[in-house]
């Protein structure tokens, strides 16, 4: 792995306004979504970015992703701007978005099946991460006979297989009741840390933003601006007593009072 | 997987006593065996003309084929219907696809395809006629008419209804505009798509007989008028029952095309 010039993500004067009808029905009204937002996402970092609902956290991972664009402002990995999805990126979704048709193991190596990698090249990958998520077993079940939980392990291994620079989680485990959540959160780490893609997660969830993260943005709603930037000091690997600790408390104290509450 | 432990009282079905209650796969089969029992017994109670028994029927469509009057006869309807029925299906899908592509262009023709759909196809035969005799081309030409339409909005809604997460997910994973079609969008418009073929199947079947009944030169449906003409109510009826077998069967070669392409949906779990 090349360690040294590996550039993170720099994000520049970035605005985004949707229009929409409005509530009275009186013609258009603007949303300004996102506002002159300036974010560097680290190399090998975990970054949260936590907010409000309709602070444009999820606008702003879909920039990243290059399936949105900028109205303002620019995105840039290294010296190269983002204009649309790109191999060193690859993303999560809250709602799976598995092929409902295809067999575990077709979702997993679907990346890899559009990039034109042979068959049973892209077969042992895909074995490799579904091995690696703890769903061995049922490489050939299809999405509905697995749980949520299982169903996101999918999501991520499919992600994972394309061997991306930048993971990129838009609220990955929303969808999943609580005790599912932590094991995923659990199994998440585990994954992240053995190998450390720069991560940009959105999460709602300001325990979860502070068990994985290195930092965590907080967001600030409509306009979206950044209100405040905490570094989570916490060692790694991560392990579930933290949340015990003072450092932990403490960096809670600090988001909720961020958040305004 | 959540299962459902046991669904609320009021969605339930009729609950029989229990000593009455029939295996479920049965209860159609059993339906359609009492139905045939009731035509056989009126018939031949009531002695009606126009309620000749069920054996009578089935006799005469034995003496039919025997004099060889029949197998000629289904044979250009069947051949008329799949040929029909796979211009209609090629046609259909393509405009469909067409429709949805160009939303703009689709939008101004909707008057048109509503008009179509709506008016009773069978308007449209005398004008075949004109344009193609008395050849083979008219019959087929309103069977192609009566299901095209039908294909074509179904197919268009199948595309149009494709889950936009799934799109997005391919973007996301690099997938050029082709790879997107071919890897998520037909495989998931298919199901919907294979239905609209399997109704267009039907109305493919009523196209054949009501074109054939206004030519009345060939197939099923001369038969069908030649007896008409002769207040053969047993031929009529005999007819009626081998076009039902036609749409059953044909039905189900659609649907057996449907198991197979979405095979994924009729998996276990």
């Amino acid at each position: 792995m090349a360690i040294e010039q590996e550039p993170g993500i720099r994000i520049e004067g970035l605005s985004k306004r949707f229009f929409r009808p409005a509530a009275d029905g009186s013609g258009t009204e603007m949303l300004h979504v996102l506002d002159r937002i300036e974010l560097e996402v680290r190399p090998h970092e975990f970054m949260s970015l936590i907010g409000p609902s309709g602070c444009g956290k999820t606008t702003l991972l879909r920039m990243i992703a290059g399936l949105a664009r900028a109205d303002e402002g620019s995105l840039r990995i290294g010296s190269e701007a983002i204009t649309g999805p790109g191999p060193e990126r690859a993303m999560v979704f809250q709602d799976f978005a598995l092929l409902p048709w295809a067999s575990v193991l077709d979702n997993v190596a679907f990346g890899l099946k559009l990039r034109r990698v042979r068959r049973t090249e892209r077969e042992a990958t895909a074995l490799d991460l579904i091995r690696a998520v703890g769903l061995e077993g049922f490489e050939k079940a299809l999405p509905r006979q697995l749980s949520g939980g299982m169903q996101q392990r999918v999501g991520l291994a499919r992600a994972l297989a394309m061997d991306p620079r930048f993971l990129l989680l838009d609220e990955p485990f929303g969808a999943l009741d609580e005790i599912s959540r932590r094991v995923m959160q659990d199994e998440l780490i585990r994954i992240w840390e053995s190998d450390k893609k720069t991560a940009v997660f959105v999460t709602h969830s300001v325990d979860e933003a502070v068990f994985l993260s290195d930092r965590i943005v907080i967001m600030s709603s409509r306009p979206g601006r950044i209100a405040d930037i905490v570094e989570v000091g916490l060692p790694r690997p991560r392990t579930r007593d933290m949340e015990q600790d003072r450092i932990f408390i403490e960096i809670r104290a600090r988001i909720w009072q961020a958040l305004g509450l | 997987m959540a299962i459902h432990a046991s669904a609320p009282p009021h969605t339930a079905p009729l609950v029989l006593p229990r000593r009455l209650r029939i295996p479920r796969p049965l209860v159609p089969t059993l339906s359609l065996a009492a139905g045939l029992l009731l035509w056989q017994v009126a018939g031949s109670v009531f002695r009606l003309d126009w309620l000749p028994p069920l054996s009578r029927v089935v006799a005469d469509i034995g003496t039919m084929w025997a004099q060889g009057q029949l197998q000629p006869a289904l044979s250009e309807s069947v051949v008329n219907l799949v040929i029909g029925f796979v211009i209609a299906a090629v046609a259909g899908v393509t405009l469909g696809t067409l429709m949805s592509l160009f939303q703009k262009v689709a939008f101004a023709l909707q008057p048109y395809v509503n008009a179509f759909l709506l008016a009773p196809s069978i308007v449209m035969a005398p004008v075949f006629f004109i344009f193609f005799g008395l050849s083979r081309a008219t019959p087929i030409a309103v069977i192609v008419l009566y299901a095209v339409l039908f294909i074509a909005v179904n197919t268009q809604t199948a595309l149009k209804t494709v889950d936009t997460q799934l799109v997005e997910m391919a973007r996301s994973a690099g997938a050029s505009r082709w790879q997107i079609y071919r890897f998520v969008i037909v495989p998931a418009s298919l199901p919907l798509t294979m239905a609209g073929l399997r109704l267009g199947m039907g109305r493919c079947v009523k196209g054949m007989i009501n074109g054939e009944l206004f030519i009345a030169v060939v197939g099923l449906g001369r038969l069908d008028s030649s007896f008409a003409g002769a207040f053969d109510a047993t031929g009529i009826l005999a007819i009626m029952l081998i076009v039902v077998v036609v749409a059953v069967v044909a039905t189900s070669a659609v649907q057996i095309v449907d198991r197979r392409l979405n095979s994924w949906l009729y998996r276990e779990g």
